[in-house]
């Protein structure tokens, strides 16, 4: 019974990480066409890190990624609280709107987005799709993940605490201040990252929210499927992945701390 | 301090705008690096280059109010007329062109875009059919290896495009690859059910190419480019375009309508005509230019690749893919049934 669960996990860890490894050895690969493997080269790196518009890309990357989850951190982690802290009416619906930003398919989410920025530049004039739209896209999503991972901190948290701040005088902000958000920053801390690292590799939403000049590394990955993928996309999505896997699994460890 | 930094920013801005910008709106990693950087230099300009996968994500995003953000874009040859006369694009002022006139003649006037009034091209090449020289069983000069069972080579794969397959079925009865004659284009249909069971099935053209290196297939419909990048990888991969001929395409260069920087994009078009530009281009993707001045400067291998530069008696047997109106819905019926079957 035990060795047939370890061949279980076994092969669902081939089956999730093998096409992931593929990626990585065909990074190091000289061939540029060809899956065959032509010995071990470092040369798609060097090419990537001197190619301006690749840096680019990877600037409008980072840039989408830092604002929104700033932007998504602050705004969860306060729904969160509200949603920890008070009682009012409508709370189990809030409650329950709160998932949807997480179940409900990207490409459902990226066609309404496109359609509702349309919808106000008509009205308006402003919002053309540029690293803007992309960003209030990502928060959309992002906002719902940090409130959640921010909710299961505080579920951990003793009430007692608060009361003990309140007894001593301190008042709503004090409380939080000094009380609250020391204890919960892990949380806070993780959510962020998780925030980060799905807005890093967000295709979907991105696709449909991006203006010109404001091409990120999975739009311009998903550009050159068509063309033939080449080792330096290789390259750059090996990158991509060790950022994102650096992002949750420090998320992670922050989260277990005490 | 502070006050300073609003002030360093409208400078900063001011100084972007002196240095210019040019939008590019291109198919990902289709301009060598060294190019852009050329024009940036000769021109004080920062390029930006987004990406498209696909011409329809191209023409959708222009139509959508990017013709008044990319100062240039670059449509396959049967977009240009639909998109002139969308108003996406705009008339060329062949005076701003002084290097149209090294173009080779028979792209002085292309089928696509009559007097080149609308774009000028930026690389062609063809679709035909790449074998591999030591595992087909039979020879490779016709489309017969996909529709006559007699001529099978071994396991093949068809483009997953509808106009260059159902093009291909018709080009191997004779017809015109842009025929809208619905008893023609039964008996294409017909072959290409016939073809499919023969077959591994449909692909695009860098899956099948990948199959065909892989060694899964021996013969695959193709897009010249394609496979000419790959064969000094893989000298046994050949490529040749059918006796009964195949599919020219061009890639053409355009300004949208409403291009924020018309200047700058008149200089970039004007720029990639210039002979050694335009052989830069062709070296670095592996198609053929249309620029006839650029021909010295071309890699000498890929000039004498006859898969590149066809025979002049080839050349006289290719068509474009043209516009044909309402007829691509018996098209798309045929295609329909053909993916069903």
């Amino acid at each position: 019974m035990r060795l047939l669960l370890r061949i279980h996990t076994l092969l669902v860890l081939v089956f999730l990480y093998l096409p992931i490894a593929v990626i990585v050895v065909l990074s190091f690969n000289q061939s540029r066409f060809g899956v065959q493997w032509r010995g071990f080269t470092t040369a798609w790196y060097e090419k990537l890190f001197h190619n301006p518009r690749i840096a680019l890309y990877a600037e409008n990357t980072l840039v989408v990624a830092l604002v929104s989850t700033l932007i998504a951190t602050v705004l969860g982690t306060l729904l969160a609280l509200g949603l920890y802290r008070y009682r009012f009416r409508g709370k189990g619906l809030l409650r329950f709107l709160l998932y949807v930003p997480v179940v409900i398919p990207d490409i459902v989410m990226g066609v309404a987005l496109l359609l509702f920025f349309a919808w106000i530049r008509e009205a308006t004039g402003f919002f053309r799709l540029s690293l803007l739209t992309i960003i209030l896209g990502h928060v959309t999503y992002q906002l719902a993940y940090v409130a959640l991972v921010v909710r299961s901190r505080l579920a951990s948290l003793d009430p007692a605490l608060e009361e003990a701040a309140a007894d001593l005088g301190a008042g709503g902000f004090a409380t939080f201040r000094y009380v609250t958000f020391p204890l919960i920053w892990p949380g806070v801390l993780a959510g962020a990252l998780l925030a980060f690292s799905l807005s890093l590799d967000d295709f979907v939403i991105t696709f449909f929210t991006a203006g010109p000049g404001s091409t990120t590394l999975p739009l311009y990955i998903f550009g050159s499927v068509k063309r033939g993928v080449t080792p330096e996309i290789h390259a750059l999505s090996s990158i991509l992945i060790a950022a994102s896997m650096a992002g949750v699994l420090l998320g992670r460890a922050l989260l277990r701390r005490r | 301090m502070k006050r300073a930094i609003p002030l360093l920013l409208l400078v900063l801005w001011g100084l972007a705008w002196a240095r210019g910008e040019l939008r590019l709106f291109n198919w990902a990693d289709y301009i060598p690096e060294e190019v852009v950087a050329e024009f940036e230099r000769r021109y004080q300009a920062r390029v930006i280059i987004d990406t498209f996968e696909a011409p329809e994500a191209m023409l959708a995003k222009l139509a959508a109010g990017g013709d008044a953000e990319y100062d240039v874009v670059v449509p396959p040859d049967y977009y240009v007329l639909e998109m002139a006369r969308a108003g996406l694009i705009r008339k060329l002022d062949h005076t701003k062109l002084k290097n149209l006139k090294n173009l080779a003649p028979e792209f002085q006037n292309p089928q696509y875009d009559p007097g080149n009034r609308h774009s000028i091209p930026y690389l062609w090449g063809t679709t035909g059919i790449a074998y591999d020289r030591e595992a087909v069983k039979k020879p490779v000069d016709s489309w017969a290896v996909f529709f006559d069972p007699e001529a099978y080579a071994g396991p093949c794969f068809l483009l997953d495009e509808m106009r260059e397959t159902i093009g291909a079925a018709l080009k191997y009865l004779g017809y015109s690859l842009n025929d809208t004659n619905p008893d023609h284009l039964n008996e294409a249909k017909e072959l290409l059910i016939g073809a499919k069971k023969r077959c591994l099935g449909f692909a695009g053209g860098i899956e099948a190419r990948s199959r065909l290196l892989a060694g899964d297939a021996t013969v695959v419909h193709a897009y010249s480019g394609d496979i000419v990048q790959i064969q000094e990888e893989a000298p046994q991969v050949k490529y040749l375009v059918p006796k009964e001929g195949g599919t020219i395409w061009t890639d053409a260069v355009a300004i949208p309508k409403r291009a924020p920087h018309p200047e700058l994009a008149y200089a970039f078009l004007d720029f990639i005509l210039e002979p050694k530009i335009a052989a830069k281009i062709a070296n670095y993707n592996a198609y053929a230019t249309p620029v006839a001045t650029a021909m010295p400067y071309l890699d000498p291998e890929l000039k004498a690749n006859p898969a590149i530069f066809p025979p002049e008696e080839v050349r006289k047997k290719l068509e474009y893919i043209r516009d044909i109106g309402d007829a691509i819905r018996l098209y798309d019926r045929i295609w329909t049934e053909v993916k069903a079957r």
